[in-house]
């Protein structure tokens, strides 16, 4: 269909369109109208992802400067299933007489790209791009050319280099697309992606790609200041931000400092005796400084690197880390101190200042060198032509460390911990350096581009998000869905049929009645509930636990009789099959369980929407450890600098994540499912509070309180009202037609109203 | 029975059975549709060979037993000089089951054959017996083609068997049956055992020779068909955990008693200990001994419970074990075997996306930090997948694996209408002439041309506008209608208070008299069902000469009866009433048929 909103017009590809879907649209155009930064919170399963690439495409075409699109999104299938989005979406405009000249691309790592034949059978990511390093530097390649022994060169790469300039021609292209391309050209799709990036429309990759600083520098740093960037499924974007820039160090890997220090030593003085010439360069570089960098900051060609912070930019390195030798006697010192701090027994929780402050007293290192530590580290790589960053990680690792520790005295914390958990008597020192303020990552990305896109099915409290990542939206909305059917169902257990509160707070969750009562309400669910059920639980220790229990006490002998059990291992791989097998039992009838971590794997992106998941049950409230000394940190931080209250985030944080299972089950309005919340908290009325509106508005009074045997006979109810075909006379109220679009923009006081709730009354 | 969709069959034909094959050295498919054999290479989209059924001999099987199984098809005339084909099944475990039903399907046909220039029913005694036996099925193995015997020699000797070779069958004139499938006969047994009533009744009747085998069944095909369905339908695993049964204390040890199906499940569990079995036992040690060694060891302790890390060290058991982890580390060690996952669900290429960064998680968030629940989880994992998979084993995969599935949003598309089935007739034209269409010039063709069907329906449509129906008329008269009515009303109602009592034992006479009342019944009404069938209208000679045969057996229904009511006679007098109550329905439904009989009886006269 086509229609417009204002003067834009949009082409969307399907026949009708949710009325919230439009209204996400007409909200998406007047941010980015006014080229400001917004946060929109869509139910999950109503089309957020077309909604947004529809609108951004149709804007980008209709404007003559074509904004850059770049979107964000957590996990590869997730950018995948983006990618195909996009792909159908052109083929529609397509169709529709758009033709353009248009290239939209995802990237990922060199391990779901690469197509040589042996570093391709590689598991792990590091080990490929290792390999692949080895094939393809600059200098390793520069040594084959000049007919250095038997170096082994990748085919891929070598024919993309020869073939020039850009050789992809317009289009999308999946992620198989590429692979598909690459092999027929016989072109790396890695690095042919790298450097298509640059001359195309539209780019997905995941957060990491624009967050953490490592990678943004490489890939992100050129994208224009006009470019629209949207994150999705961003609710948990605070914690990827934190993440960013936290930097645990162990004994290990200040081992594998010390030994990638010595071996830079002796870099050097092989260079020195053979080629000298290059570090006398690199040394009259560095004199002259960061310039350049500064250079094309000022001009604004790149993003801003938090770990390249502004004002060493314009100073001069240091005259003690000038010289090589000088900067290793440097960075050994420094592994010594920090090997010295980990040898405490006790924990230590310390701000940067004061652990400059004990640095310089101890080893009189000064805290501007150290500012310069990771720069001067990546330039000494550089100039001895080193490509095995694989065994340097470590200490680019305890660099990067040392630079963040020396610029920002505030927003971080060091946390010695000797041990890793109480009961624990053989020491495992961690110095957790950990960083408190989840602004400090993205502020960047604000400031570089005009347009940020916060989107997610949970976003609630809206009001939290621009606190703590100090931004200013031009629109915050929040979308509910209009339904004619409510076609889910969430249901508030707080007792089992023996009425026996059920919580899985901290004293009471290893209480037999209340494993019990968890189990029997699997089971009673298994048994009501046809094909999929999927359950989550708060945490990889309690789901290991209750397994355990269950399967000892013979909850689970009842359960196995109704539906094969599936669960979520440590693996990915094992996972992944796991999960293949689930969904293969619900469509052969079968029907199966899956037992999964909320926070884990299986909760980030993996849908269950139609067979694969009539009811998703949630045990519990995910809540974080609390006793963990980084999370009481971070709450600390967050009490003291934004005024959230502890309480207040721990409810968001869990209540977002139980939201974010929850929501796995519905996709379209077409399909049904049931939500199940098992624990007596969430009856309260600040719990519920903090659950998006599109779900909190359809738990009524009568669903607030339930017990397993209550809870099952509505479901039962519910599963066989929804079963019946459904008459699709939901087109003009919660499907609309180009017609009711122009009618709706003629009379905008009609707004979408959500309709009753006839299963609650019941 | 799955259709060679690719395959070039004539109109009208279908694939009735497909086996993998291999013949003169190359694989492929052998099919025997309704009209002939063919076989077609496994990329071919036509037969290769073709044997019509005009053109069959004789079939002859390998030994059972034998290394290949094997089916040799002699022919007439030679095709293309081939005089004979053998034909090998390749299947790697349904070879000879395959064999089996192409053996039985050559069997009906070449009986047809055979049947059509000796018309059946001129032969005095057509039993299964002497139609299989008259067969030219020449096998190598002696016996095994007989179906009747086969089943004999399976075991199972049913008394029911029997009447497939009655001794005295008066031959009552209905076409002979069809000889009988090894299924159909093991249908049958299934039914007769399921229904005690019915396996008496069969006894009574069928054994005695007074109605024949073929007759019988013919009102209760329904049965037969949800039976043969029911035998047919492939059942998965059971998906219920395989449990232990805890061990009996006997003083300071501990007594397990182990099952077959047991044993079974452990194997199914343990592939490798199923195999340290066969390798072990019995040259090895008994088999006593390795259960013995089993249950002691750590396996078994480890499917029990979780916590425990009991059980002794056992060589042969923790190499079991060992080799058990490795398979499944192999299988996940090398990404290549995962290829061929859901793209949307490979979690791995998101692990490997990027560096990990951010302080680890803490000890609550990591995976795996209780090892014993760890083995339980996979032992979880594993013994789906097995369920799963013996479950899909024979069916073709799998999940759907179109990607649009996932993306598109179907209630934002317009409702697709479902396309109209199409009515598929055989005979198109002479469907149409017995619906009431004069004749028209016939030549061979069967289906119409445009024009044809064109002038059909348009006299279809006049004469339906020209017929006047009268639908608010009855046929019958209203007061007809009511004592018919009444009648049978006051019979279902008698009947079903005794049917009532019955069933909740509330009838309250003896145990003797209630089964010689409850065979009256069940006898005299399927005689009286056989009688009024034989009747039938118009009557016919036949027809009338079963009549009369069955009239013989109702009169000893007639005779039981009266024997019952002798009986009750020497009990009191509640036991009278209730006995004469319960066989007046019965008595009175004879009276009818005897009437009606003998009406038709004075007509022919």
């Amino acid at each position: 269909m086509k229609f417009f909103i204002d003067d834009l017009p949009v082409i969307f590809p399907y026949d009708y369109i949710y009325p919230e879907q439009y209204a996400y649209m007409v909200d998406l155009k007047k941010s980015l109208d006014a080229r400001g930064h917004c946060m929109l919170e869509m139910p999950s399963g109503t089309g957020k992802t077309i909604s947004l690439l529809s609108l951004i495409i149709s804007y980008q075409q209709f404007h003559p400067d074509k904004r850059k699109l770049v979107y964000c999104s957590r996990t590869v299938p997730e950018i995948d299933k983006a990618l195909a989005e996009l792909k159908r979406l052109m083929a529609f405009r397509a169709q529709q007489g758009e033709t353009i000249d248009f290239l939209g691309l995802g990237l990922t790592s060199r391990r779901n790209l690469c197509l040589h034949p042996e570093v391709s059978k590689e598991k792990k990511g590091k080990v490929v791009d290792a390999k692949c390093r080895d094939m393809t530097a600059s200098w390793i390649r520069g040594k084959a050319q000049a007919g250095h022994g038997d170096i082994e060169l990748c085919n891929y790469y070598e024919r993309l280099e020869a073939a020039g300039d850009l050789p992809l021609p317009s289009g999308v292209y999946t992620l198989d697309d590429l692979r598909a391309y690459g092999r027929e050209n016989q072109y790396c799709p890695y690095y042919m992606a790298r450097r298509a990036l640059r001359a195309a429309d539209v780019i997905i990759y995941s957060y990491h790609y624009m967050l953490d600083p490592k990678v943004a520098d490489l890939v992100s740093k050129e994208l224009s200041r006009d470019a629209i960037v949207v994150f999705d499924e961003a609710h948990n974007i605070d914690n990827v931000c934190i993440e960013a820039l936290s930097i645990d160090l162990m004994r290990p890997t200040l081992e594998a400092s010390t030994r990638s220090v010595n071996l830079l030593e002796q870099k050097v003085r092989a260079v020195k005796e053979k080629d000298a010439e290059a570090l006398r360069t690199e040394y009259a570089r560095l004199v002259e400084g960061l310039r350049e960098v500064s250079a094309a900051r000022d001009e604004n060609a790149i993003l801003a690197n938090p770990v390249l912070p502004d004002d060493i930019l314009t100073e001069a390195v240091p005259g003690n880390i000038r010289k090589a030798e000088h900067f290793i006697a440097f960075l050994r010192r420094f592994i010594e101190y920090l090997k010295t701090r980990l040898r405490v027994m006790h924990v230590v929780a310390e701000t940067p200042v004061s652990f400059i402050q004990h640095l310089r007293d101890i080893t009189f290192i000064d805290s501007k060198p150290l500012r310069f530590c990771a720069e001067r580290l990546n330039s000494l790589i550089r100039t001895l032509e080193l490509n095995d960053l694989e065994e340097l990680t470590s200490l680019q690792k305890v660099a990067s460390f040392a630079t963040l520790v020396s610029t920002y005295d505030k927003g971080f914390l060091l946390i010695l911990e000797p041990f890793e958990s109480d009961a624990a008597t053989v020491p495992n020192p961690v110095l957790h350096f950990t960083c408190l303020d989840a602004s400090l990552a993205i502020q960047p990305v604000f400031q570089r581009f005009s347009s940020v896109v916060i989107t997610s099915g949970t976003l609630s409290p809206l009001s939290m998000y621009p606190k703590m990542l100090r931004f200013e939206p031009v629109i915050q909305s929040s979308f509910t869905m209009t339904l004619t059917r409510t076609c889910f169902l969430p249901l508030v257990i707080t007792k089992g049929s023996d009425q026996v509160a059920v919580s899985s707070k901290f004293e009471v969750r290893n209480d037999r009645a209340v494993v019990r009562n968890f189990g029997n309400m699997l089971v009673e669910f298994a048994k009501a509930v046809p094909d999929g059920i999927v359950a989550f639980f708060p945490s990889y220790l309690y789901m290991e636990a209750i397994v355990a229990m269950w399967n000892e006490m013979g909850i689970l002998k009842e359960a196995w009789r109704h539906k094969l059990i599936f669960v979520e291992t440590p693996d990915a791989a094992e996972t992944s099959l796991a999960l293949e097998n689930y969904r293969l039992a619900c469509d052969n009838g079968r029907g199966a369980i899956l037992l999964s971590v909320a926070r884990g794997k299986v909760s980030e992106g993996i849908d269950f929407d139609h067979n694969y998941g009539r009811a998703v049950i949630m045990f519990g409230i995910p809540y974080q450890y609390t006793e963990s000394r980084i999370l009481k940190a971070r709450l600390e931080f967050l009490r003291e600098r934004y005024q959230i209250r502890e309480n207040d985030f721990l409810t968001f944080d869990a209540m977002r994540h139980a939201a974010q299972c929850v929501g796995r089950v519905l996709r379209g309005k077409s399909d049904y499912g049931l939500m199940v919340f098992a624990d007596k908290r969430y009856s309260r009325k600040d719990k519920r509070d903090k659950l998006p509106q599109w779900i909190g508005q359809y738990m009524t009074d009568a669903t607030l309180n339930l017990s397993t045997d209550m809870a099952t006979s509505i479901t039962r109810k519910f599963l066989r009202t929804m079963a019946q075909p459904f008459d699709g006379s939901q087109i003009h109220t919660s499907l609309w037609s180009v017609e009711d679009i122009v009618q709706h923009q003629k009379n905008p006081v009609a707004q979408p109203v959500s309709a009753d709730h006839p299963a609650a009354k019941a | 029975m799955t259709t060679g969709s690719l395959l070039m069959l004539a109109k009208n034909e279908s694939v009735e059975l497909k086996g993998v094959v291999e013949c003169q050295g190359k694989p492929g498919y052998l099919y025997l549709t309704t009209a002939r054999l063919g076989w077609a290479l496994q990329v071919a989209k036509d037969f290769n060979i073709v044997v019509d059924f005009a053109n069959l001999k004789a079939q002859q099987v390998s030994k059972a037993g034998s290394k290949k199984v094997m089916l040799k098809v002699v022919l007439n005339e030679p095709v293309n000089g081939d005089a004979s084909y053998t034909f090998i099944f390749t299947s790697p475990d349904k070879a000879l089951d395959e064999r089996e039903q192409f053996k039985e399907g050559l069997i009906r046909v070449l009986s047809r054959q055979r049947g059509l220039p000796t018309p059946a029913h001129s032969t005095s005694n057509p039993s299964v017996t002497s139609n299989a036996s008259a067969l030219p099925n020449k096998s190598l193995d002696p016996g095994s083609t007989n179906s009747a015997q086969m089943v004999r020699r399976d075991g199972a000797p049913s008394p029911y068997m029997i009447s497939l070779t009655p001794k005295l069958f008066p031959n009552l004139g209905t076409v002979p049956p069809a000889p009988l499938t090894r299924q159909a006969i093991k249908a049958r047994q299934h039914v007769l055992s399921k229904h005690p009533d019915l396996a008496q009744l069969h006894k009574d009747l069928v054994q005695a020779g007074y109605i024949h085998e073929e007759e019988f069944w013919a009102t209760r095909k329904q049965l037969l068909e949800s039976e043969t369905a029911e035998m047919e339908q492939q059942k998965g695993l059971s998906s219920a955990w395989p449990e232990m049964l805890p061990g009996v204390q006997v003083e300071k040890s501990y007594q397990y008693t182990l099952s077959n199906d047991m044993i079974f499940s452990i194997f199914q569990k343990h592939p490798k200990v199923k195999q340290a079995f066969e390798e072990t036992v019995p040259h090895e040690m008994a088999a006593e001994e390795f259960w013995k060694r089993f249950i002691a060891s750590k396996v078994f302790h480890r499917d029990r419970s979780a916590t425990t890390n009991d059980g002794v060290a056992d060589d042969l058991f923790d190499k079991c074990a060992e080799e058990e982890e490795q398979e499944d580390n192999e299988q996940l060690s090398k990404r290549i075997k995962l290829g061929n996952l859901h793209r949307y669900l490979d979690m791995s290429q998101t692990e490997e996306d990027h560096i990990e960064t951010g302080n680890a998680p803490n000890f609550s968030m990591k995976a795996g930090k209780l090892a014993d629940s760890q083995a339980i989880i996979k032992s979880f994992n594993r013994h789906s997948q097995t369920v799963l998979k013996a479950h899909l084993e024979n069916t073709a995969q799998l999940a759907s694996t179109n990607l649009d599935d996932e993306l598109v949003i179907s209630d934002l598309q317009p409702e697709t209408q479902q396309p109209h089935l199409l009515l598929e007739i055989a005979n198109e034209r002479r469907y149409l002439e017995s619906q009431g269409l004069p004749s028209q010039e016939t030549s061979g063709d069967r289906s119409l041309s445009t024009e044809e069907s064109e002038l059909i329906l348009n006299q279809f449509a006049h004469q339906f506008q020209q017929a006047n129906f009268k639908l608010y008329e009855s046929a019958l008269g209203k007061e007809s209608t009511t004592a018919v009515l009444r009648e049978l009303w006051s019979l279902v109602r008698d009947n079903a208070q005794f049917q009532w009592a019955r069933n909740h034992q509330s009838l309250d006479l003896p145990v003797e008299l209630t089964s010689s009342l409850m065979s009256c019944h069940i006898t005299g009404y399927e005689m009286l069902r056989h009688l009024w069938a034989s009747l039938g209208v118009p009557p016919s000679e036949e027809g009338f000469k079963r009549a009369t045969k069955i009239m013989d057996a109702i009169q000893l229904v007639n005779e039981s009866i009266r024997e019952v009511l002798q009986e009750a006679r020497s009990s009191d007098a509640e036991t009278i009433s209730k006995v004469g109550k319960i066989m007046a329905p019965l008595q009175t439904a004879i009276q009818t048929g005897q009437e009606e009989y003998n009406r038709v009886k004075a007509r022919r006269i």
